[in-house]
């Protein structure tokens, strides 16, 4: 059987302020270890966007995916009412120059909440285009991703990175939302892909590695051991993402 | 390509291998939840899905409220399932140091288990601490593994507060569980390991920094690293593919997935 091909949604390029030596990897060295895994493709973020100005890593994270087919912009955006990032239509117009296929938002680090005061509009034009948002666990509570998807039942939300005692917050919420899905890396609790999967469908997991801070080897063994059927994996694998991933509509956007 | 990874790549389970895992727990715990099976059937099952041979257990209620009956569970679970799991003598120096002698004594001495856990941070008592004196008096005069939860810094168990036991007690092997969790905890474990031979990294930790492992065995060499996952109280099948892919030779894989704690634990 043909090995299960991996689409990686949380992968970051770019110098970081703090790396690591073993983790300060180059975008291309980024892109040799993912062929050595076996990841086929993945979404990245540039770490300027997360880590000095959104647009300045916007800019260059569509950059470097032009220049290495594997790599698919992610945008990190804001809220539009400080004039630092575009709202509505022009956000659209924004996303779509870029190549951008999902946004990524980081809350706390860049100072605003997940309400509606804040992301009302925001989360208003990302669920009607359909284009899927990524947040980070330790960006956001429980309570505000509830407010959030009760908000706005359409937006597809992927919260990354979670951990092993997020259970008892997260199935009722995946009971209660259908946009809301879980990266796997780091979500593991004993037997959890297993457990998603029955209750609430394979189709809630989203595969995400966290490189290159975090090992990705893991991430995938994770997935591959999972005692789910073959389609499950391959949905968790690679599968769901590439169907929420944002497809621009024709003249409109463009 | 590592034959390890090739195997894991391919979701199949190792085979052919010495794999054993030397951190696991058994049973429910406290503050989430563990939506699979967590008793024993239930982690052989988990076992079985990667390759894991044997597994060396505290279980959940031992590094809680009660060490004698956790002590009494994994006994139970290494009578029923010898080929399968192997066991801690969990001690609780909260308590008076009879029990700890008396848990020892009825459970290493006269019976199966082959180390010791402690759990600083649970217990909320520092490792170097006089209640604990009698088990690591015990752990050295009998030459034990006393696997112990480390956390980067930490005033209850820092992994450099080991080099000092270590060198106290030199014939107890001290398994630095977690090897200190953090990316800076594991640079402590390294060096506490370099400054005390019977010192030993265990890799248990839901999260493994890119490139970490690689940057451990080139410190301290791959006999002293062992494999070890957490569960139930993690789902053990990361670890197995952080190791199975790292960018160390397949030798030295095999060190780490159980040849080391083989030769630790006299399995």
């Amino acid at each position: 059987m043909d090995l299960i091909p991996f689409f990686d949604a949380n992968c970051m390029i770019g110098r970081r302020v703090a790396p690591r030596p073993e983790t300060n990897l180059t975008t291309e060295q980024m892109v040799e270890e993912m062929a050595r895994l076996g990841i086929g493709r993945a979404l990245a973020v540039h770490a300027y966007a997360k880590e000095y100005d959104p647009r300045t890593g916007n800019e260059r994270a569509t950059e470097a995916c032009l220049k290495l087919s594997t790599l698919i912009p992610c945008y990190v955006l804001l809220p539009e009412q400080t004039g630092e990032m575009p709202g509505g239509d022009a956000l659209i117009r924004y996303l779509a120059d870029g190549g951008a296929r999902a946004a990524r938002l980081y809350p706390k680090e860049h100072s605003y909440g997940l309400g509606e005061t804040w992301c009302g509009g925001l989360f208003g034009t990302l669920e009607e285009a359909g284009a899927p948002v990524l947040i980070d666990f330790d960006q956001a509570s429980w309570l505000e991703l509830d407010g959030a998807l009760t908000a706005h039942p359409d937006l597809n939300l992927i919260v990354v990175r979670t951990g092993y005692r997020v259970d008892r917050w997260v199935y009722p919420m995946l009971r209660r939302h259908r946009g809301l899905r879980l990266e796997t890396e780091n979500y593991v609790p004993h037997g959890a892909l297993e457990a998603v999967t029955e209750r609430f469908g394979a189709e809630r997991l989203v595969f995400g590695s966290g490189m290159p801070v975090w090992d990705a080897g893991g991430a995938m063994s994770h997935v591959l051991y999972a005692d789910v059927d073959e389609g499950a994996k391959r949905k968790i694998a690679g599968g769901n993402l590439e169907g929420l991933l944002w497809k621009p509509q024709g003249d409109r956007h463009v | 390509m590592s034959e390890f990874w090739s195997n894991a790549r391919a979701g199949n389970p190792l085979r052919g291998e010495v794999v054993i895992d030397c951190h696991t727990h058994m049973g429910p715990w406290f503050n989430f939840s563990i939506p699979k099976d967590p008793w024993a059937e239930g982690m052989i099952a988990a076992m079985d899905a990667c390759g894991i041979q044997k597994v060396v257990c505290a279980p959940h209620v031992a590094i809680g409220p009660d060490a004698p009956w956790g002590n009494d569970l994994i006994a139970e679970a290494v009578r029923r399932f010898p080929d399968r799991f192997a066991g801690y003598c969990t001690v609780n120096p909260n308590y008076p140091e009879r029990e700890t002698l008396d848990e020892l004594e009825r459970h290493i001495t006269r019976g199966t288990l082959r180390g010791v856990k402690i759990h600083p941070t649970v217990h909320l008592y520092p490792a170097d601490g006089l209640n604990y004196r009698a088990m690591w008096a015990f752990a050295n005069e009998h030459g034990l593994p006393v696997l112990v939860h480390t956390w980067e810094s930490d005033r209850l168990c820092g992994p450099l507060m080991f080099s000092g036991i270590g060198k106290e007690h030199p014939k107890a092997q001290i398994l630095l569980g977690h090897s200190g969790a953090s990316a800076v905890g594991m640079d402590q474990s390294i060096q506490a390991a370099r400054e005390a031979e019977n010192v030993h990294l265990d890799l248990t930790a839901s999260y493994m920094p890119c490139g970490m492992l690689e940057v451990i065995v080139a410190s301290v060499g791959a006999d002293r690293v062992l494999f070890g996952t957490d569960v139930p109280f993690l789902d053990g099948r990361p670890k197995v593919g952080q190791i199975a892919s790292a960018r160390i030779s397949d030798e030295d894989k095999r060190k780490i997935f159980g040849l080391n704690a083989k030769r630790l634990f006299r399995l």
